[in-house]
This record gives structure tokens, C-alpha cells and sequence, in this order.
């Protein structure tokens, strides 16, 4: 999308022309972000655990791409909506057109107690930016029942999760979060 | 693969913030007409041309391959398109090779590119929508990881900024150019993507490279002393899972051990005299020469800070000034590939490392997903 600053002409011939589209679409979810849409709308996070391998996928994907086989909802099973940081970034918003973000915000890899994988870009809520490490412990902010909608191809938490803030409890060693990059 | 390849023919556009002095094609055109000047071929020379760039949500123009095949001469001629985000530029010079290789074509033209001033790839990397991080946000987590496990000084990543700047200053293909750059002008530029600083980052850029590649006979015939290829390797992962490790991530490592045994090299560290290395955020050096195996784990930055990868060095890294003076995406890619082949052709001018003979390529793109990497040197396999 051209930026409409680009335009304004400094009274030279017109170079670039912002065109401005707009798309809608519906979206064909499958069963598996569909159920854990649901579960989200309940307020509760769920994955999925593989049988071979056992490592539980929150969100679920409905398979185990390290064992490649499918998972479904009899593999179901309830993560928490705590954990810890396993690693962050502070962005300055990059002012593209749509952007409404205009202030630095933190994003951090968060990998929640009864997942083994992390689940990435959580905005980190409650804690000055200059305050946040590596093994910090947090909890779900969770977003007004009816505000809570899941990502529709199954990515990430949707707006269910508005952040997530400080425990206060100690931080968990370097050991517990340095193979969680993701 | 039976045939043997040879790099005949390389030109790359001056790469800028906005090449508004040359359509899409046009700019297509200019990299590609260099390459065939240098291999002292026309565009009927040509049997099949490949052509690769990146997403086209970036530059906000669908399926430009359609209307390019007429622009690149490829009337009555094969024309295909690669993708695998930003390490397209590599796997689009691989799949020219394997046509050269297999026997099908003797003489391919091959052309990756990104006119970003047509459109806006953070908000093309964003699907759109608000909160987008854009590939610094993406990546940060990870840097944040390597400088955390590898207790690498914060000053590492402004050394790799200032080589790469001061590399580009010699390399008049490249975009962004800094020639006061300091350490302390890194250091002071503002944090947009914590831990990484503006100076750290690559800028957006449009422009072009372009390859011809023949069989051996081609190579035979060469006008200008031709690249020969020794390996080319492809990897690619799936984005997440547990135990993915992005700042190591095992498709690099396995693409580079692939690559490195069909080259016959057993010790890159001492057998690579140099290499052209994607490196979009400084501290990308340190990590790739790991993931590489050029250096052992946690001990890539040493070799930054040791003054190992400037030219002059043992082990020069991205002599051209690299992905972080020049980021055309599509493009990117390949021009490490073919300044890799320039300096084995001593083809790189004030930017050449005296005595190059060995020359790996590597490009990444995605989370850190797909993988390209090439060997050549300046004798056949």
C-alpha cells in the first residue's frame, strides 16, 4: 500500500498515487481452530497432545508435525493461562496505512504451563518496558467475554487475550526458557 | 547431476530507495541485459529463463511473471517463477543450475527481483491489519535469544553494522551508504526493534540480479573467466513447533553440511575464502556463521569481534556491503549468490578479496525456515 505522504508532490511531475483497496472475505475455519475458538470464548486455553510423541500444541494444529500424524479432539487437553516469557521485543509501530498501534509496546514469546510449545507476539501488559526479562512469570489478561475471538486460521490467541501481566512471582531460571526461543 | 554448470554472465541494477526511472520490467531488464553483456549473449541466446521475487503482497503487483515473460524475451521460451520468501533470490538461482545440470537447457537466464518502492511491505508482511511487527519484530525474539545464550557484547552487532556500511562503500551497486559511519553512530540510532537499533537494520530497497548460467561447453566458451558450481542445497522446516530452534535452526545446518560435502569441504573455517551471507539485522552474522559451522556454538561473534570477517580478514563476510546496505528481497538472495561467484571470478573490483577461489552463497527466508546455498569456485568440479 503506497503511503499517501509519498504523494504529496514537492512540484515535480506525479509520481505515486495511493490506491487504497478494501477486501472482504469469509473465512472457512476448520474443526480443530474451531473447537479451540469455542474454548477460548469460555475462557479456557486447550491443546493438543500428540500420542506418539507427547508434547502438547497450544494452539492445537490437529497433527504433530514432528511425528506427522493427526491429532483430534480426544487428544485434547487443558493448558493454563500462565507462564513464562521466553523471549521479547519492545517495537516502535512502523506507521504503514491501517496501523493504529502509535506508541513503543512489548511482544513476547510466552510458553504456558502445560504446553511445550510457546505461543508468539503476547503483548506484555502492567510492566514498565525497560522492566520486562527473560523467565519473567505471567498470567492471561483476558478480554470481555463477548470481545474474545479466535484467530481464524487457528494462529495464535485472537483478541481473547487482551495481554498478559506480571505474576510477581520469581522468575523462572535460564534453563526453563533457553530451548523456547519458540 | 551429470553436466557440470558454469556462471558465465552476472549483472545486478544500481539497487535505491526508488528506481523511479525504470518500470518493473525495466528493471528486470537492466540486471538481465548486464548479465548477457558480460557473457557476450543476446536475449535469443537464451533457452529458458527463471525468475524469482518475493511475496507479492510486498510490492503490491500480482503474478508480474505473466506480463514479464514478454519483457524478458521469453516468447516461444520456458519461463518459471520460484518462491520461497526471502530466500528466493537462492532457490531461483538453484532451480537455473538444476536445468543446466539435469541436461534439459544449456543456457539459462536467471533473474530475482523486488521493486519495494511500489508498495509496502510491512504492511504487506502484516496481511493488512493493525500490530503488524514486520520482519524486525519477527526476528528480535530471537536475536534477543542468541546475545542472551551466547553472552556476546552488545557492541558485536554495531561492528557487523559498520563493516557491512563500510564494505558497501566500495561495492557502486549499493543502496544504503554511510560513509562516517561509527560504532557510536549505531549506537546512538534509535531502537525500533529492541535489541535491534535502525543502523543494525537492512534498509528497503529497489532492484535487480541476474545470472546466465550454461552448461560446461558454455563455460569453455566463456568470454570472461566463468564460476563453476560445486553444491547447491535447499532446506526448509515448518515455522514452529517445540523444540524448533530459530536462532540454530537445524534446516541451515543440515543445508550447509549438504552443500559443504558435495563441494568435497571438510573444513569450511579454512577451505571458504570467502562468503556473501544474509544477514537482514547485524547480529544475523554471528548466528549464520554458527548455524553454518563455521564457528562453534556461541563462538560466531568471536569472530566478528576478532576483525575475522572484515576484508582483510581470514574469513571476509559479505564484502558487497550485503543484505544490510542493499535489500531489493526477491533479489537479495541472489546477489549473494552472484557476488559470491564475482569474487571467484575476480570479477568484485575494489570489493574482491585477493586470491578468492572458494565462495559459499547462502540465503534465508521465512521464520528462519527455507534455506539456499550454493559452492563455487574458479575451477571445474
Amino acid at each position: 500500500m503506497t503511503d499517501p505522504a509519498k504523494t504529496e508532490d514537492e512540484g515535480g511531475p506525479i509520481r505515486f498515487m495511493p490506491q487504497l483497496i478494501s477486501l472482504d472475505y469469509t473465512v472457512r475455519t476448520n474443526p480443530v481452530a474451531e473447537a479451540f475458538g469455542a474454548a477460548l470464548a469460555d475462557g479456557r486455553i486447550t491443546g493438543h497432545q500428540c500420542p506418539n510423541c507427547h508434547l502438547v500444541y497450544a494452539p492445537p494444529k490437529g497433527f504433530c508435525p514432528i511425528c506427522t500424524i493427526e491429532t483430534t479432539a480426544e487428544h485434547e487437553v487443558p493448558v493454563a493461562d500462565t507462564g513464562m516469557v521466553t523471549s521479547w521485543t519492545v517495537l516502535t509501530p512502523i506507521q504503514y496505512t491501517g496501523q493504529r498501534e502509535r506508541h513503543d509496546y512489548a511482544l513476547a514469546s510466552i510458553l504456558l504451563e502445560g504446553a511445550d510449545g510457546t505461543v508468539g507476539q503476547q503483548r506484555l501488559l502492567e510492566i514498565p518496558l525497560d522492566e520486562i526479562r527473560l523467565g519473567l512469570k505471567v498470567a492471561a489478561v483476558w478480554a470481555p467475554p463477548n470481545q474474545r475471538e479466535a484467530d481464524d486460521r487457528g494462529y495464535g490467541l485472537g483478541t481473547a487475550v487482551d495481554g498478559w501481566r506480571p505474576t510477581g512471582e520469581p522468575d523462572a531460571p535460564a534453563a526453563d526458557y533457553r530451548e523456547h526461543t519458540l | 547431476m551429470a553436466e557440470r554448470c558454469a556462471i558465465v554472465g552476472i549483472g545486478q541494477t544500481h539497487h535505491r530507495k526508488v528506481r523511479d526511472d525504470v518500470s518493473l520490467a525495466g528493471l528486470l531488464r537492466e540486471a538481465g541485459q548486464r548479465a548477457l553483456d558480460d557473457a557476450e549473449m543476446t536475449w535469443r541466446d537464451i533457452d529458458a529463463v527463471v525468475i524469482g521475487t518475493a511475496p507479492d503482497s510486498f510490492e503490491g503487483v500480482m503474478m508480474p511473471e505473466l506480463y514479464l515473460a514478454d519483457a524478458l524475451g521469453c516468447a516461444g521460451k520456458p519461463i518459471m517463477r520460484v518462491h520461497t520468501a526471502g530466500s528466493v533470490g537462492g532457490s531461483t538461482a538453484i532451480v537455473a543450475a538444476h536445468l543446466v545440470q539435469s541436461g534439459v537447457r544449456k543456457r539459462v537466464l536467471t533473474i530475482a527481483f523486488e521493486k519495494q518502492s511500489e508498495g509496502d511491505t510491512t504492511w504487506g508482511l502484516s496481511g493488512g491489519r493493525s500490530g503488524g511487527v514486520g520482519a524486525g519484530g519477527y526476528f528480535a525474539p530471537h536475536i534477543r535469544a542468541y546475545i542472551s545464550r551466547s553472552g556476546a557484547p552488545e557492541y558485536v552487532g554495531w561492528m557487523v553494522a559498520v563493516k557491512d556500511r563500510l564494505n558497501a562503500l566500495k561495492n557502486p551497486y549499493a543502496h544504503l551508504k554511510v560513509p562516517d559511519i561509527t560504532l557510536e553512530m549505531v549506537r546512538d540510532s534509535p531502537m525500533v526493534w529492541e535489541p535491534v537499533r535502525r543502523l543494525e537494520s537492512c534498509p528497503a530497497s529497489d532492484g535487480a540480479c541476474a545470472m546466465v548460467l550454461t552448461d560446461e561447453a558454455g563455460g569453455d566458451r566463456s568470454p570472461h573467466k566463468p564460476a563453476w558450481i560445486h553444491g547447491t542445497a535447499i532446506r526448509s522446516e515448518l515455522g514452529q513447533f517445540p523444540g524448533r530452534d530459530p536462532v540454530n535452526p537445524k534446516g541451515g545446518q543440515d543445508c550447509a553440511a549438504d552443500v559443504f560435502k558435495q563441494a568435497g569441504i571438510t573444513d569450511p573455517r579454512r577451505e571458504v575464502d570467502v562468503i556473501e551471507m544474509y544477514v537482514p539485522f547485524s547480529w544475523y552474522e554471528p548466528m549464520w556463521l554458527e548455524n553454518l559451522g563455521f564457528a562453534e556454538q556461541g563462538g560466531g561473534w568471536k569472530l566478528t569481534e576478532d576483525g575475522v570477517t572484515e576484508i582483510g580478514g581470514d574469513l571476509p563476510v559479505n564484502c558487497s556491503g550485503g543484505v544490510l546496505s542493499s535489500n531489493p528481497i526477491g533479489a537479495s538472495g541472489m546477489l549473494r549468490f552472484a557476488e559470491a561467484a564475482m569474487q571467484v571470478r575476480g570479477q568484485a573490483g575494489e570489493h574482491q578479496v585477493d586470491g578468492a577461489r572458494t565462495a559459499l552463497g547462502h540465503a534465508y527466508g521465512g521464520a528462519s525456515q527455507f534455506f539456499a546455498m550454493w559452492i563455487v569456485r574458479d575451477t571445474k568440479p
